[in-house]
C-alpha cells in the first residue's frame, strides 16, 4: 500500500502519468499468470522479464485496428458516421485513438494515415492546417512514444504533408514508418530523409519483407513492430540472451541444453498469459472494437522476444576458447546465426492454438531493451560506440533481420553534412534494404530529438526529468536512464567528416 | 603499373560528387599548395623510419628498410604523418585494380559511384586509367578529383573514360597560381576549356584566401569561365581553414562577409555557387 501512497504523492507525475501506475497497481494485486519452479528460476536470473505487462492481463499488448474499415462504416459505438471531410475524418480518427487498448494506455497504431486521410485531401492550404493540428493534438494527448503511424510505399499528397509538418513541428508522437519498396518514388523518399535528419523519423521499413511475412495488411507499431492489422500481439516477453548464458560450458552445450530449455518456458508463461486473456478476461466477448469487426482473435499472435545477442556471442566465444568479438569477426557472427537459426527452429517447436494468424507459432522479435539494461544491447544490435564501419555493420545485421518477423531495426547517427547530400542518405537506405536490413533508422548527432532504442525521446525534455521536472511525455522516464545504459551517445556517426 | 599507391579508401563519403562515393586518394602530388591540408599526400614515402619511434601501438616496424605498417593496431593518432619531413605517410598501401575493386564491388550496392582523388590523382596516370576502363566494364560511374594540372592530350585521353571530373581552379592568374601551387595554371586553364565544353565537368572549386589570393578577381574570372560554357556546373568557393597547415606563408581564414560577397558576385555571373 506504501507504493499506492508514493504514486499519489509523487511531485514528478503528473495527474495521468498517476492514474496509469494506480492501474496497474491495482492489476497486480492479482495474480492470474500461472507460473512454475523453472519459469521462477530463470525469471530471478534475469534471463525471461515479461516487461511488466501486469498479472492479469485484461487487454492485448498491442492492438492494430483496421481504420479503414472504421473509415469506410463509423461506428456504432462511438456514434460516429463515415467521415466525409479532412476536418470530420481527422475528428473521427482522434476520437478513435482514445479507445484502443494497450499495454501502455495509448494506442500503439495509428494506421495508415496518409491513406486514411487521402480521399479528404482538396487541395488547398487547409489541408496542411488541419494535418498539422491532426498531428499536434496527437502529439499533446497520445503522450507515449510508442503512439506509432504509417506511410507509404507509394507517394501521396497526404504523405507529403505529413512529413512536411513533422519536420516543422519537431514532435515525439507519432513514432513514424515510412513503408519503402520499389514503388516509392526518390523524391518522396528524399522528403522522408530531410525530416528524418531534422526530427529523427520516420523509419524506413522493408515493405517487401514485411510483406512477404505478413501480406499486405501489416502494420508497424509501438517500436519498430510488424503485426495483423485488424489484430496485432497478445503480449510480448523477452529473453535475455547474454544471462542465458552464465550456466552453458560452451556454445554447444548452449544450444542443445539451455536455450530449448529456456525457450519452453518461455513459451509456458506466455501461454499462461495468453490463456488468460482470451479466456477468462471477457476482452474479446465485451470489446467495441471486436463487435464492430475492426479486430478479430484469429488475427492475433504472440511475440517471442529476445535481446543481448552481442553479449551472448562474446561470452560463447570466450568459453569456447575462439578469439573475436560480435559485430568485429566472421566466426563471432556466424555463430550469431547460428543461434538465431537454432531458436527459430526451438520456437517454432512451441504450438499455441489462439495464434493461428502465425501457424499456431509465435514470433520473433528483436527487442530493443529498458533502463535497466546494463551491458546488454538491444535485440542483436552491435554495443553502441563498438560499430564497425557503417558498411560492415549494415551487412552484419542484415545476416539476422530476416529471423525477426515481429521487428528488429537498426539505429545509425549522420554527421550533420548529410543534411546537404539527401542523395548519399538514400544510396545507403536502399543499398540497407537491398542487403535486407528490415527496419533503418538514422538521426543526426545535433538534433534535439534522437531514437532511444525504438522510440523517440528529446534532449532537452529528458535533461529537465533528471532536474525532477514533470513531464508531458510518459516515455522520457523510460528514456532518460535508458541513453546512459545503453551508451547511446556513443554510436557512431556516418559520414563525420575530419577536417584537415 | 600492376599497382597503384593509395593514400586511403573511404567507403562511404557524402562529400565527393553526387550521392554516396567511395572514394579512393591515389599517392602522390605535383602541386605543393601552401594551404594544403593533406600534406602527407603529396610524396612517396621513402623509408626513412623517422615516424616509427613516434608510433605508440608498434603500429609501424621499419623491416629490412622497408616501412611495415600494420592497420589493426593504428589508433589513427596522426603522430607519423606530422613528424614526416617528406610530405608522406607511412600508411600507403599498394593495391591492384582487382584488389581495390574486391572493395568497391561490396560497396556496390551502396553507392552512386566512386571517386578518384588524392593527391592528385593523375600523378599516378596508368593506374588510374586501369580503374576507370574497369569502373566502366562494372557499370560504375567515376569522378575524378584533379588539379588540372596533366597535359591535355593525356586529359583528354582520360575524358573517355570518366563520367565527371571535379576540377580546382586554384587561381585565375599565372604568377599567383605559381606562388600558391609551385605550377602555373596553363594545364589548367586549358583542361577547364576543353572539359566543359565536353561537359565532363561535375563542379569547379575554388579555395578562399585571405590575405593571400586576388580572391574577387579569381570568383570573377572563373565564374564567368564557367557561365560561358552553358553548362550545369556548380562553382563551390571554399573557405581556408587553418588547420593542419604546414606553410611558409601568413595564410588567413576568410570572413563570412567576404565569402558571401564572393558569392553575389558568381551569382551575377549565372553561376550555381555554394559556400563550404
Amino acid at each position: 500500500m506504501n507504493q499506492v501512497k508514493d504514486i499519489i504523492q509523487n511531485r514528478q507525475l503528473t495527474y495521468n502519468q498517476k492514474i496509469i501506475k494506480l492501474a496497474q497497481q491495482a492489476e497486480n494485486t492479482l495474480n492470474e499468470v500461472s507460473s512454475d519452479d523453472e519459469i521462477n528460476k530463470l525469471q530471478d536470473q534475469k534471463v525471461i522479464c515479461d516487461l511488466y505487462e501486469g498479472n492479469a492481463p485484461y487487454r492485448p499488448r498491442y492492438v492494430l485496428p483496421d481504420y479503414e474499415k472504421f473509415m469506410k462504416q463509423g461506428s456504432e459505438f462511438l456514434n460516429l458516421e463515415p467521415p466525409k471531410t479532412l476536418l470530420e475524418a481527422v475528428n473521427a480518427l482522434l476520437i478513435m485513438y482514445k479507445y484502443v487498448p494497450s499495454i501502455t494506455t495509448f494506442p500503439v497504431f495509428l494506421g495508415n494515415i496518409d491513406a486514411l486521410l487521402e480521399p479528404f485531401i482538396t487541395n488547398t492550404s487547409l489541408d496542411y492546417e488541419i494535418i498539422k493540428m491532426f498531428l499536434t493534438n496527437i502529439d499533446r494527448t497520445l503522450v507515449d512514444s510508442f503512439v506509432h503511424a504509417n506511410i507509404g510505399p507509394k507517394r501521396t499528397k497526404a504523405g507529403s504533408l505529413i512529413l512536411q509538418a513533422e519536420k516543422e513541428l519537431q514532435n515525439v508522437v507519432p513514432n513514424l514508418s515510412l513503408k519503402y519498396n520499389h514503388e516509392t518514388p526518390d523524391d518522396f523518399a528524399k522528403e522522408a530523409i530531410a525530416t528524418s535528419l531534422s526530427a529523427a523519423k520516420p523509419y524506413f521499413v522493408n515493405h517487401d519483407m514485411f510483406v512477404e511475412d505478413f501480406g499486405e495488411n501489416y502494420g508497424i507499431a509501438s517500436c519498430y513492430n510488424g503485426l495483423p492489422i485488424g489484430g496485432g500481439s497478445y503480449t510480448l516477453v523477452r529473453m535475455n540472451l547474454k544471462n542465458l548464458t552464465f550456466d552453458s560450458k560452451n556454445s554447444e552445450e548452449f544450444l542443445v541444453k539451455q536455450l530449448p530449455a529456456a525457450v519452453e518456458a518461455m513459451s509456458r508463461l506466455m501461454d499462461s498469459r495468453i490463456e488468460f486473456l482470451t479466456e477468462k478476461s471477457g476482452f474479446f466477448e465485451s470489446s467495441f472494437l471486436v463487435k464492430e469487426g475492426l479486430i478479430h482473435k484469429d488475427r492475433f499472435t504472440a511475440m517471442f522476444g529476445i535481446h543481448g545477442l552481442a553479449e551472448c556471442i562474446n561470452e560463447l566465444m570466450i568459453k569456447d576458447n575462439k578469439k573475436g568479438r560480435f559485430g568485429h569477426n566472421d566466426t563471432a557472427n556466424e555463430l550469431g546465426e547460428t543461434v538465431l537459426k537454432h531458436l527459430e527452429k526451438e520456437v517454432k517447436k512451441h504450438i499455441n492454438s489462439k495464434c493461428t494468424v502465425s501457424n499456431d507459432n509465435f514470433m520473433l522479435h528483436a527487442q530493443c531493451g529498458i533502463g535497466d539494461d546494463v551491458n546488454t544491447s538491444p535485440g542483436c544490435r552491435i554495443p553502441a560506440g563498438d560499430e564497425p564501419e557503417t558498411m560492415e555493420q549494415i551487412l552484419q545485421a542484415s545476416l539476422y533481420h530476416k529471423y525477426f518477423p515481429t521487428g528488429v531495426s537498426d539505429v545509425f547517427t549522420f554527421d550533420n553534412t548529410a543534411k546537404n547530400n539527401p542523395d548519399f542518405v538514400l544510396d545507403i537506405v536502399k543499398g540497407a534494404l537491398k542487403s535486407g536490413i528490415r527496419v533503418f533508422s538514422f538521426y543526426t548527432k545535433d538534433s534535439d530529438l534522437i531514437r532511444i532504442t525504438g522510440y523517440l525521446a528529446k534532449k532537452s525534455e529528458m535533461a529537465k526529468f533528471k532536474n525532477g521536472e514533470q513531464n508531458l511525455q510518459n516515455t522520457v522516464e523510460l528514456a532518460q536512464p535508458a541513453v546512459e545504459s545503453l551508451n547511446v551517445d556513443l554510436r557512431k556517426q556516418i559520414a563525420k567528416i575530419k577536417v584537415g | 603499373m600492376d599497382k597503384g599507391i593509395v593514400n586511403k579508401i573511404i567507403k562511404f563519403s557524402a562529400v565527393d560528387g553526387p550521392g554516396n562515393r567511395t572514394v579512393i586518394f591515389l599517392q602522390g602530388c605535383n602541386f605543393k599548395c601552401s594551404y594544403c591540408h593533406n600534406p602527407e599526400t603529396i610524396n612517396i614515402c621513402t623509408s626513412c623510419g623517422i615516424c616509427v619511434k613516434t608510433c605508440e601501438t608498434n603500429a609501424l616496424q621499419l623491416v629490412n628498410n622497408k616501412i611495415n605498417f600494420d592497420s589493426e593496431l593504428c589508433t589513427s593518432c596522426d603522430n607519423c604523418i606530422n613528424i614526416c619531413p617528406s610530405y608522406s605517410s607511412p600508411k600507403t598501401q599498394q593495391y591492384t585494380v582487382d584488389e581495390l575493386f574486391k572493395i568497391i564491388l561490396k560497396a556496390k550496392p551502396f553507392i552512386s559511384g566512386i571517386t578518384i582523388s588524392g593527391g592528385e590523382c593523375t600523378v599516378q596516370y596508368d593506374f588510374l586509367k586501369a580503374i576507370l576502363i574497369r569502373a566502366k566494364k562494372e557499370n560504375i560511374s567515376a569522378f575524378i578529383d584533379t588539379n588540372g594540372h596533366l597535359e591535355p592530350q593525356k586529359m583528354q585521353e582520360l575524358s573517355q573514360y570518366f563520367d565527371k571530373a571535379m576540377l580546382d581552379i586554384k587561381s585565375f592568374n599565372p604568377q599567383e597560381h605559381l606562388k600558391l601551387t609551385g605550377k602555373s595554371n596553363n594545364f589548367v586553364l586549358q583542361n577547364a576549356d576543353f572539359l566543359l565544353k565536353s561537359d565532363k565537368i561535375y563542379e569547379i572549386r575554388t579555395v578562399i584566401v585571405s590575405d593571400f589570393l586576388e580572391n574577387e578577381k579569381n570568383v570573377e574570372e572563373i565564374s564567368k569561365i564557367i557561365s560561358k560554357s552553358q553548362t550545369k556546373v556548380n562553382y563551390k568557393i571554399i573557405k581556408f581553414r587553418n588547420h593542419n597547415i604546414k606553410s611558409k606563408h601568413k595564410l588567413t581564414e576568410p570572413s563570412d562577409k567576404l565569402m558571401n560577397k564572393l558569392k553575389i558576385i558568381a551569382e551575377k555571373n549565372n553561376c550555381n555557387c555554394i559556400v563550404v
